[in-house]
């Protein structure tokens, strides 16, 4: 792929690759960088792939196996604060940078979200928010398309039993 | 029957595929007649396609639009053309 095609992929797949990475980190100064680094990755690879290729998956792994190191990065800081006996500075899952949330369930999905492991969290945002199949979900985590499956459904099991524990929390009698 | 029943963890993958639209004609017969005679998974898959719409309303939340110059590059110039996207 030339420079003149990659600019034009890179035009179509931006804002969506921005949004995914948003999605997963919930903080848009964090994804600001981890997408340009996504792009920045592609940029240097794009002459290795095939013409055949599905350019927005590949760009998708990218941007998953980045934001895997951002979480890796992440647990290391939180793991030297706690040795320092200091509380690591955390993004607030349940509102997302500059979001406006249409309602409040879909913000306690959000919350939820934020708290399932990390393989989970990325394959729930692949498949419901981006549509990805599941075969682009696994090249992406690096395993099988039925366990890419498995981490979407454990991820909406656990979604539907946190809103589910969430709704009886709001009907218990106030004491 | 209650959740932890056999029969009951062994249908709620096709309940969640059901729910997500991505149920095989198959799948979606075995939930039918489960769920025919189990008040909790007819509970469950409501649930999950209860989440299936939650989903889909957190995919129209707006998100704050990318930072067109994050989209250039010292290195790669030719690159402003990412802010279109």
């Amino acid at each position: 792929m030339g420079e003149d095609a990659f600019e034009i992929v890179v035009a179509a797949h931006h804002a969506e690759i921005h949004r995914y990475v948003l999605r997963v980190t919930a903080r848009s100064s964090d994804a600001d960088d981890l997408s340009q680094e996504t792009f920045i990755r592609a940029f240097r690879a794009h002459r290795t792939l095939p013409p055949d290729a599905n350019f927005r998956a590949w760009l998708f792994a990218i941007a998953t196996n980045v934001c895997r190191n951002y979480f890796r990065g992440e647990k290391r800081r939180r793991l030297a604060y706690a040795a320092a006996g200091h509380d690591a500075p955390a993004a607030d899952p349940a509102s997302p940078d500059g979001r406006v949330l249409v309602s409040e369930a879909s913000g306690r999905i959000d919350a939820i979200v934020a708290r399932l492991p990390m393989k989970q969290r990325l394959a729930f945002t692949m498949r419901k928010m981006h549509d990805l199949d599941y075969e682009a979900i696994g090249k992406s985590l690096e395993c099988s398309e039925d366990s890419a499956r498995a981490h979407v459904f454990q991820a909406l099991k656990k979604i539907r039993r946190g809103l589910d524990e969430l709704a009886s929390m709001d009907t218990e009698p106030v004491r | 029957m209650s959740p932890s029943h056999p029969s009951c963890r062994a249908i709620e993958p096709d309940l969640v595929a059901l729910a997500g639209g991505e149920a095989t004609p198959t799948a979606a017969q075995a939930v039918e007649e489960h769920t025919a005679h189990c008040p909790s998974c007819r509970d469950a898959l409501r649930q999950y396609r209860a989440v299936e719409g939650l989903v889909a309303d957190l995919r129209r939340v707006p998100l704050p639009e990318v930072d067109s110059t994050l989209a250039r590059s010292s290195s790669h110039p030719a690159w402003p053309i990412c802010a279109a996207a």
